[in-house]
């Protein structure tokens, strides 16, 4: 060892590179991020969570949902619709610009498009430079005409209605610890609370996964509950042929309010998407039998 | 202690100490580092997007998002309303004031503080004498005052919120500080409202926590 303040520099300046890297600049790219407005609501995001449903992360954490749930949407792309938003004055040349643009649409519906005040949607689903040329040229008419870029997020997860948009760093303010995740063995869980909005369904669910989603690969949670025939709010679940009455415990509840709290949240700044476009409530179609 | 050689020792060569030689690293390998780190830096600035906290994967930059978030939240649009009646007067519309007598907004540290309880008090029954605004003195003589734009129930505590907003958090002001929300400021408002229309001085103001 005849050079070891150099070795030890080298080591030393190798880890200091790292936690520049992976701690420190992160730290300040995204460290000091604040509930914001969200755009449409007028409301904050992302929104305070009750008290049962606090404490129902401490109970998805220990009954390691994690390992089999993930909770990050992913978005593949974007693509746009155009909209006319005002005709102008020179809502005859604005007409002929649309119909340059997109010769799909008929005359007739161009022009009741052009006289319709609410907007008229004269492209759909294209990329950024067709949407970009097409709002150049209707522009170019002038006459007070405007046109708005309508982005959609697309992708698998989205397809899949497991939230309208991607997750953003935003959205998980309030997890600590964050139940990112990393396996799919089971859905991922980033919009349950708008796709299973009924509590009843979440308790049948625990209790005995394989009563509401057939070929489930979930285990059963029935430490969560206690059996009570005739109990006051008593869920009924049918196993089988055998009804079980069930009340959930404390911890049950919890995990159920935890779970009816995770919305993929509203239009953010960073996420542009459509004003109306809300997360699917249910998810009767995109669900792949077994994955439940 | 000996110097003599362990005679014993099956493998003498492990007793040394290992060295290091003076071998000059290879130019060519100098060469492909430049290369890799030229590249790494273009990587980054293509595609990071500023490494900007609201820039996200598939969106190249900050100006391209702004551009398809052309809508203010709702509190800021109606704030702005609220802000160019009541206050652009004095403050000016992009919240700038005039030097050394009307205070800015943009940047000031009493707009951006972490909670608005002064913020609510000033709007409501307005300000009198010098104050300090990020070290610089306004109003020396105390000869100007604030008055009370909020008083006589002017504003409830919706509308406040909104106004507080829009000077805290729009990029017309400048300032981006967290938006206020109206179930914040209702303790404020009740005791903005109970002093009527005496306007505040900078001392009674710093009494009032604002962390």
């Amino acid at each position: 060892m005849n050079r070891g303040p150099l070795l030890f520099l080298g080591a030393f300046f190798a880890l200091s590179l790292s936690w520049f890297g992976m701690i420190l600049s992160p730290q300040l790219q995204i460290g000091s991020q604040n509930p914001g407005a969200a755009a449409d609501l007028g409301s904050f995001h992302p929104a305070p969570r009750s008290g049962d449903a606090h404490a129902g992360l401490q109970v998805y954490r220990a009954a390691g949902c994690v390992y089999c749930h993930s909770q990050q949407v992913g978005q593949g792309g974007v693509i746009f619709d155009v909209a006319l938003t005002k005709a102008g004055i020179f809502t005859d040349d604005v007409a002929t610009a649309i119909l340059r643009v997109n010769s799909d649409l008929g005359r007739a519906v161009v022009s009741n498009g052009v006289g319709n005040t609410n907007g008229f949607i004269f492209m759909r689903d294209v990329d950024f430079q067709t949407a970009d040329h097409a709002m150049k040229r209707v522009n170019e008419v002038g006459g007070n005409v405007e046109t708005a870029l309508i982005p959609k997020p697309t992708g698998r997860d989205i397809k899949l209605g497991w939230g309208a948009r991607r997750s953003v760093a935003r959205d998980y303010l309030h997890e600590y610890p964050v139940q990112l995740g990393s396996q799919r063995i089971g859905p991922d869980l980033t919009n349950i609370g708008n796709r299973r909005p009924d509590p009843a369904w979440h308790y049948r669910h625990l209790f005995a996964p394989k009563s509401v989603v057939s070929g489930s690969a979930m285990p059963e949670y029935r430490y969560l509950f206690e059996e009570a025939a005739g109990a006051e709010g008593a869920v009924t679940v049918k196993v089988g042929e055998k009804e079980h009455q069930v009340v959930p415990t404390e911890k049950g509840r919890h995990l159920v309010a935890y779970l009816l709290s995770l919305r993929n949240g509203p239009r953010l700044f960073e996420t542009p998407m459509p004003k109306q476009a809300k997360p699917q409530a249910t998810i009767a179609v995109a669900e792949p039998t077994g994955a439940q | 202690m000996s110097d003599e050689p362990k005679t014993n020792d099956p493998n003498p060569a492990e007793d040394r100490e290992p060295s290091v030689s003076d071998v000059a690293v290879p130019m060519w390998m100098m060469g492909l580092l430049i290369v890799l780190l030229w590249f790494g830096m273009l990587f980054l600035d293509q595609r990071a997007g500023g490494f900007d906290e609201q820039v996200y994967r598939p969106y190249p930059s900050l100006a391209f998002v702004e551009n398809l978030s052309v809508t203010d939240p709702p509190p800021i649009a109606r704030g702005r309303v609220l802000y160019n009646v009541n206050c652009a007067g004095c403050h000016q519309s992009n919240g700038g004031g005039v030097s050394g007598q009307f205070p800015p907004l943009r940047g000031s540290d009493w707009v951006t503080a972490p909670k608005a309880d002064r913020l609510v008090r000033v709007a409501m029954n307005g300000l009198k004498g010098p104050i300090h605004i990020n070290g610089e003195s306004f109003n020396d003589a105390g000869t100007a005052v604030m008055l009370s734009v909020g008083s006589d129930n002017k504003f409830n505590a919706e509308q406040m919120a909104d106004l507080l907003s829009y000077i805290r958090a729009s990029k017309d002001i400048g300032n981006s500080a967290p938006m206020v929300a109206p179930d914040d400021i209702s303790d404020a408002m009740a005791a903005a409202k109970s002093r009527g229309k005496t306007p505040w001085t900078e001392a009674e103001l710093l009494a009032i926590p604002v962390e």
